[in-house]
This record gives structure tokens, C-alpha cells and sequence, in this order.
């Protein structure tokens, strides 16, 4: 066992660093970022080998989106918006899931309590912790998307055009799905938040159930739910009818308010965990 | 004098230890996970918003036997496999499974009396969602009361033995509860709980065809006689491929010091 | 600053909880604390006299409800962040490492917590894994670590960030003898690298060895605070010291039971242990009475053991 002293930190990178180019350190950052934000993957979820991803990323939504697709094909209504709605959805249900379980899964490693008190940014962590599930639901739905379409033979709307309009669903999930990562600090049980916010989803969003046919109330909560105006541009799209760019802002700003929102909710959770006795 | 060690009056071994043991593990599991929020929130939500979505497509349509048993079977579905996932894996987590493997009737007895528990305890999707669906659509002036609780009751058994494979998955692999998401969606698809078996894409029906639910949904549609007994059968095939696959697992505890311990 | 401040310290700590029914249970009741730069503190009690709360209100897990903590000089409350970076804590046990990361992983990423990055970080991380003996060990899953592993790469984790303060909650439990004195030996080294060490523990013999200092909790109170060595000889007033004497022919005398102020005795062929409320008295008392018939007498005060179970069963 070594015997000089721990407390010499070793201070030559730090230099290094200070000597190098700014680009050369943002480049640096940049590394050190997505490091972490791979390592918070790696460490905090379960599907991270090759079965367990194909079984939830894959297979799950494919098989959710197979059902509903079938449902609309059955009575009549055609596979398009169905299918495009299945998609979408499939990309904002693994933002969701990975978001709430990006803090939630600390708990289970009983190591909610050693992040807590790290004096890291919570706010930046947990976003930092999402970019994985951000691409994870961008490449889910895609995948959900073209089996799909091979499956009922039809592609109701261009790739190009389907794959903006997941980009665009799963950053503003993202402002949603923030909220559930602070749900995770408050509610115990790691499932009853996303779980709940999928059901949410596919009520609310206009993915399954289209905006028109959702009782009255419920129409004014569906308008700030993500996904809901890009499923305007899909109905308008398979209508042949040209879609307004506002509803990509219209989306674009559901993002930005629940990101908002979510930021107070999570400084709220955090403050509320130091109140507690058991942190797991 | 009796004492601890000596006294031997309340130890005298059932005649079928396996069947008392299968019993003692089903009345465990309701007691334990019963009233989890997660069983409770899987047996009705999802269910109804799945029956919500199914009103959508068709609004004219009313609360059907065939529609209130999918739905509930969407509940069973899902709340099966988080029950199942849940309770193995404490078994795991409390190094449980030791006791088990030691005892005269192995794993078989605790794994089958758990999953029995599950498809009990997903017998509340049943009532739970026909309420709400009847609430919120009416009830059908059709609605094949006999197919709706026959139906059920066969339909929750059958998704338990299916998904006891997924049991044996979470008591082999560590890590393996990640594995058990891409299940709901799978057999979702190929039970033909929301639509019928021929509304499914050409490749899938086929498929459909393997797993027993798909055949208790086929009768509770209208089928006939031979579909039950398909559906019977194939609960029985699965469920023996369970018990297959768990006598492995203790074999390989036995022989290869598997863990089974998470 | 003095040295008291740049260490750890705690004044008038309190933290009470609301049950359900209303009542308020106060866990901690108004505990003052201080650990110098260089100092080790232990701090025993039974379960449930408020140590947990105690340690987990230091390390910034659990706000008190009144009362200060200063760590390194900072507020743990008002200055947290710059708090927890001068306080390294491990809480120690089969939990709070990611089982599915390597342990040269686990360090990456509770560094990364700690705002270090790149090359450093990951050579502090191979630095550190070196200390605990676990640099063979740097690219296997935490999963299939033992307890004394996990327990050495939680103390690794807690000196990722070069501490000022540490706080150890039970560093050694449920280690083998082998292990634990090796935990033992490491941090006694980083008490002498001149950190402020707190450590929980249930083993008086580890308590002993490597406090400075010794801190008794009960009820959520401290009950008593002195170096071991002056804890036993203040309970010897109470519980009497223990005298051993061996007798060169191997035979016991049965005029020791005369010998005075006798409270008990345990006889071993030709040796005994006697437990007399005067130490030297008695040992004056043994070398006049049995002159040139023993071979070796040595006394000592009651052991930090049986000081601990005197002053529980006393409260």
C-alpha cells in the first residue's frame, strides 16, 4: 500500500488546462460533459445491455404502437395518424421513463443521499442526465416509426419530415419530463410518476386521442401538453393541407413552460429532501 | 420435558409439502403486494385509459363484454409483470430463495404459488375497469355476462403462465428487470386484447396464435368451444415450461452456485 | 480562523420530528461538537441515541432544526456548497456505490458530483483505488464486490475531493479482523494528514485506538465527552479496577479473599483477575501480604467497554 500523502491532489492537468487554447478546453468540457452524462446512464439503468435495450426501447413501444395502429385500422379510420402518434409517443415515453428514473434509481442504489449533498448544481445535473434519454427516445421512435411502416406498408408522412417533428416532441418532453425527475425526490415509489405521465400522455396529447374528441374540459389541458401541436402539424399533413410554422413555435414554447416550471418544482424537491429523515 | 429442540409435536410433514407451500407463497404474495400502489395503479388506470383510447377510435360503441375483458386484461398484463418483477425480485434482494431451494419441494412450489397470487390479485382489473367503463360509456344491452367473468378468470391465469417465463428471467439474470419492459408491449400486440386477432398486422396474427390469451379473447369474442380448450392448453404448455425452467435454475444453483441473490 | 473552524463543529444542534400523530420527537437535543484540524473523534452511543441524525445533519444530508454546523469554516447551511466541498463522508454498508459501474467508474462519477473532471479526476480516482487496495480490482463491476471492498471504496469516494473534514459512519463494520485493522491503519493516516475526522463506530477497541477524543450519546444528548483513557479512569471511581496477579508456585492463596475492598474475583490455575474499588490500595495490600510469591501484578482501570455498558445502563 502507497504511503505519501493523500492530500497531495495532483495539480499537473489543472495546469495543463490553464495552458491549453479555450477551444482546446471547451472541446475538453464538452468530453467531460457527455462523459457524465454516459455515466449516469451506464450507472443508473438496467436496459443498458443488449437484450434489456431492444426489450424497452425497442420492443415495447413496436409492440404499444402495433396495438393502437391495429385498433384504428379495425374501425376503420386508417393507419396514418395512429401510426405517426404511436411513434411520437413511443420517443416521449422513454424521455419520461428516463428522466423520472435519472434521480428516481438513485434511491434504489442509496445514493440519492451522497448526490444531495455533492454540491453539484441539481438543476444542471438532472438535465445533464437527460441527454441520453433525449436521443434514446429520437432513435426509439424512429426505429417504432419504420417497422411500423413496414408492418402496415404505408409511410403516412416523409422521414425527413417525421424525424424533425420527433426531434422537436422529445426536446419539449424533456421540459415535461424534468418535472418528474423532481416527482422522483418527493414520491417513493419509482414507477407511480412516469407511468402516470405515459397514461397522461396518451390521453393528452393528441397522439392517440385526437384533440377534437376529448371532452371539453380536457381540450384546454391537451394544448399545453408536448407532442399536442406537432400532432397538429401531423393531422394537417395528412390532410394535404399545409401546417403552420406556429405550431412548431406553439410547441416549442410548451417546452420552454414546463421547463420553467419543472426548474421551481425541482428546487423545491430538493429543498423538501433535507427536510426528511431517509434519503435511501 | 419439552423444550425447543425436543419437541417435535408441530413438525410432522404435510403429506403434499409442494401443495402447502404453493399455498402459503400465493397467500403471501396478496399480503404483501395486495394493496401495492404500483399493483392498484397497473389493475385499473391503464386499463381505462386504454379503454378510453379504444372509445375514441369507435365512439358509438358501449361498454362490450369483449371490450370490458380486454381492457381488464391490459390491467392483468401490466400488473402481472410488475408483480411478478417486484416480488421476485425482493425474493432475491432478501436472500429468500436459499430457504426454498433447501426445502423438500425446491423453487417449483414458491415461483407457481407467487405467480398464482399475481393472477389473482389481477382479478380486481375485472370488476375494477368494468365500473369505470360502464360509468363513463354505459354498459351494452349484448354484454355476455358468463364470457365476461369466464373469460377473465381464464384470461388472468393465462397471462400469469405466460409471463412466468419472464419470472424465471428475473431469478436468472441479475439486472434483468430492465429486460421486462418489452414485454408488456409484445404480448399486448399479440393477445388481441383491443382488437380482434385479425385486425393485426399479417406477420403478428400468426404469432398471436402461440400465446393463450389471444384464444380467450377469440371466445370471449363469440368463439367457440375449441378455443377455450386452446386457450387451456396452451396455459397448461406454458405454465410446464415454467416449471421446466425453474427446475433448471435450481439445478444450476445446485450444481454451479448460481446466485440467487441480487 | 481558528483551528476549531476550519475543522468541523457543531453548537447547539437540535433536530425534532413530527410523528403522525402530531407529536414532535426530538432526535437530537442540543449537541455541541467540535473536531479539530489533525483531531479524531469518536462518537458512541447505543441504537437510537441519535448518532445517524447527528452525522447525517453534519454532512449536509438533513437540515437541523436549529443550531449551527460549520465544516472547514463554511455554513453548512447558509454556505452549503462550499461546505460540502471541504466534507467528505462515507455512511459506509452494501449500498451507495452503482453496482453495475466499475469501481475506477464509481469514482469518475461521484467526482464529477465534486466538480472534478478529466485527466485529474481519473488519475486521483487511480490514486485513490491504489490507497485502498483496490487498484487490481479498477475495472470490475462494483456488483461483485465483497463488504470489506465496497467499504473501502466508500472511504476512497468520501477522499475524492481532498476533504478537510471526514466523517465516517461505522468505516469498519462487518469487516474481517484482517480488513477492519486495515481500515483501522488507513485512517489513522488521515487523521495524521491533518484532516478533522468524526467516526461512528459500535467497536470500542477501534474507538479507543484511534480517538483523540471520545463522545457519548444518548437520548439525543451527549452524555459524555473525554479522551478514553481519562473516560476509564473517572468510571473506575465507580466500577473499580482490575488488578491480575499470577503466583510463581501456580497456586492461588485463599487469603486474597481478605485483600481489601474486593468486589469480585476469576481465578485461572496460578493466576487471578481480582475487581477491587482501589487499585493501588489492593496491589500494596497483595505485595506486602504474599512477599516474593508473585511473579508479575499489574492493575487497570475498567475498559472503554464496560465504561459504555455502566453509563447506558446508569441513563
Amino acid at each position: 500500500m502507497p504511503t505519501d500523502n493523500l492530500r497531495a491532489v495532483d495539480n499537473t492537468t489543472a495546469a495543463g488546462d490553464t495552458a491549453a487554447g479555450p477551444a482546446v478546453r471547451s472541446r475538453a468540457d464538452v468530453r467531460s460533459l457527455l462523459r457524465e452524462a454516459m455515466l449516469s446512464y451506464r450507472a443508473l439503468f438496467t436496459w443498458l445491455n443488449p437484450l434489456g435495450y431492444l426489450s424497452s426501447r425497442i420492443v415495447r413501444p413496436i409492440g404499444m404502437a402495433i396495438a393502437f395502429t391495429s385498433l384504428s385500422t379495425h374501425y376503420g379510420a386508417g393507419a396514418g395518424r395512429m401510426l405517426v402518434g404511436s411513434s411520437l409517443l413511443a420517443g416521449a415515453g422513454a424521455v419520461v421513463y428516463g428522466m423520472a428514473l435519472s434521480i428516481g434509481n438513485e434511491r434504489s442504489f442509496g445514493t440519492l443521499g451522497i448526490w444531495l449533498a455533492s454540491p453539484q448544481g441539481k438543476l444542471r445535473s438532472a438535465c445533464l442526465r437527460a441527454v441520453p434519454h433525449v436521443v434514446d427516445g429520437f432513435v426509439g421512435g424512429l426505429c417504432t416509426y419504420l417497422v411500423c411502416c413496414l408492418l402496415y406498408g404505408t409511410m403516412p408522412v416523409g422521414l425527413p419530415l417525421f424525424a424533425g417533428l420527433l426531434a422537436l416532441g422529445v426536446v419539449t418532453t424533456f421540459g415535461f419530463g424534468l418535472s418528474l425527475s423532481a416527482l422522483a425526490l418527493v414520491v417513493e415509489d419509482l414507477f407511480v410518476g412516469p407511468n402516470t405521465a405515459e397514461l397522461v400522455l396518451m390521453v393528452l396529447s393528441g397522439t392517440l386521442v385526437p384533440r377534437a374528441k376529448l371532452p371539453g374540459f380536457l381540450q384546454p389541458v391537451s394544448d399545453v401538453m408536448p407532442l399536442t401541436h406537432v400532432m397538429n402539424v401531423v393531422g394537417d399533413e395528412l390532410a394535404g393541407a399545409p401546417w403552420a410554422t406556429s405550431q412548431l413555435w406553439g410547441e416549442l414554447l410548451v417546452g420552454v413552460c414546463w421547463f420553467a416550471a419543472s426548474s421551481v418544482l425541482m428546487y423545491a424537491a430538493v429543498r423538501r429532501a433535507a427536510f426528511r429523515t431517509e434519503l435511501g | 420435558m419439552s423444550g425447543l429442540t425436543t419437541d417435535r409435536t408441530g413438525l410432522e410433514q404435510p403429506r403434499l409439502p409442494g401443495a402447502s407451500t404453493l399455498l402459503r407463497s400465493l397467500a403471501d404474495q396478496l399480503r404483501m403486494h395486495a394493496s401495492s400502489p404500483m399493483a392498484v395503479f397497473s389493475a385499473l388506470a391503464m386499463p381505462c385509459v386504454f379503454a378510453f383510447v379504444v372509445h375514441s377510435s369507435a365512439s358509438d360503441r358501449n361498454a362490450t363484454s369483449d371490450l370490458a375483458v380486454g381492457s381488464a386484461g391490459v390491467g392483468m398484463l401490466d400488473s402481472i409483470i410488475v408483480l411478478v418483477v417486484i416480488s421476485l425480485l425482493g425474493e432475491k434482494q432478501w436472500k429468500t430463495l436459499y430457504a426454498a431451494l433447501g426445502s423438500p419441494g425446491g423453487l417449483v412450489p414458491v415461483v407457481l404459488g407467487r405467480l398464482a397470487g399475481t393472477a389473482v390479485q389481477s382479478l380486481t382489473a375485472l370488476p375494477g375497469t368494468l365500473v369505470i367503463l360502464a360509468l363513463l360509456f354505459g354498459v351494452d344491452g349484448g354484454f355476455d355476462w358468463a364470457r365476461w367473468l369466464a373469460g377473465g378468470v381464464l384470461l388472468a391465469f393465462s397471462t400469469a403462465s405466460v409471463v412466468g417465463l419472464l419470472g424465471f428471467a428475473v431469478l436468472r439474470y441479475p439486472y434483468s428487470a430492465g429486460m421486462t419492459n418489452g414485454l408488456t408491449g409484445l404480448v399486448m400486440a399479440l393477445s388481441a386484447l383491443i382488437v380482434p386477432q385479425s385486425a393485426l398486422p399479417g406477420p403478428v396474427q400468426k404469432l398471436a396464435l402461440v400465446l393463450p390469451q389471444s384464444h380467450v379473447m377469440a371466445w370471449v369474442r363469440g368463439g367457440g368451444t375449441a378455443e377455450v380448450l386452446w386457450a387451456a392448453a396452451l396455459t397448461v404448455v406454458f405454465s410446464g415450461l415454467v416449471v421446466l425452467a425453474v427446475r433448471r435454475l435450481e439445478n444450476m444453483a445446485r450444481r454451479q452456485a448460481l446466485p440467487l441473490e441480487a | 480562523m481558528s483551528s476549531a473552524e476550519k475543522g468541523l463543529r457543531a453548537t447547539g444542534l437540535c433536530r425534532e420530528f413530527a410523528g403522525r400523530d402530531g407529536s414532535v420527537r426530538k432526535a437530537v437535543d442540543g449537541v455541541d461538537l467540535v473536531v479539530r484540524p489533525g483531531e479524531l473523534v469518536s462518537v458512541l452511543g447505543p441504537n437510537g441515541a441519535g448518532k445517524t441524525t447527528t452525522v447525517r445533519m453534519l454532512t449536509g444530508l438533513l437540515l437541523p432544526t436549529s443550531g449551527s454546523i460549520t465544516v472547514g469554516g463554511y455554513d453548512m447551511v447558509r454556505q452549503r456548497r462550499r461546505a460540502a466541498l471541504a466534507c467528505g463522508f462515507s455512511l459506509g454498508g452494501d449500498t451507495g456505490l452503482y453496482p453495475r459501474l466499475t469501481a475506477q467508474q464509481n469514482l469518475s462519477f461521484f467526482g464529477m458530483m465534486y466538480g472534478l473532471r478529466g485527466d485529474r479526476l481519473e488519475r486521483r480516482a487511480a490514486r485513490l483505488l491504489e490507497e485502498v487496495d483496490l487498484a487490481d480490482r479498477a475495472k470490475d463491476a462494483v456488483g461483485s464486490f465483497s463488504r470489506g471492498m465496497k467499504q473501502r471504496l466508500h472511504l476512497a469516494r468520501a477522499l475524492l475531493h481532498d476533504p478537510a473534514v471526514l466523517i465516517l459512519d461505522e468505516p469498519s463494520a462487518g469487516l474481517d479482523p484482517q480488513s477492519a485493522a486495515s481500515m483501522r491503519a488507513l485512517v489513522a493516516r488521515l487523521t495524521g494528514e491533518g484532516r478533522s475526522i468524526l467516526l461512528t463506530t459500535h467497536d470500542m477497541r477501534e474507538a479507543e485506538e484511534l480517538s483523540d477524543r471520545i463522545v457519548l450519546m444518548m437520548g439525543g444528548r451527549i452524555r459524555t465527552e473525554s479522551t478514553a483513557a481519562d473516560l476509564r479512569l473517572a468510571a473506575a471511581d465507580r466500577l473499580g479496577h482490575v488488578v491480575n496477579v499470577a503466583f510463581a508456585d501456580g497456586r492461588v492463596p485463599a487469603e486474597l479473599e481478605h485483600c481489601p475492598g474486593i468486589l469480585g474475583e476469576e481465578r485461572d490455575g496460578g493466576t487471578v483477575t481480582l475487581r477491587v474499588t482501589d487499585g493501588a490500595a489492593s496491589v500494596e495490600w497483595i505485595l506486602k501480604t504474599f512477599p516474593g510469591r508473585t511473579t508479575s501484578v499489574s492493575v487497570t482501570p475498567p475498559t472503554l467497554e464496560e465504561v459504555f455498558l455502566d453509563l447506558v445502563a446508569a441513563s
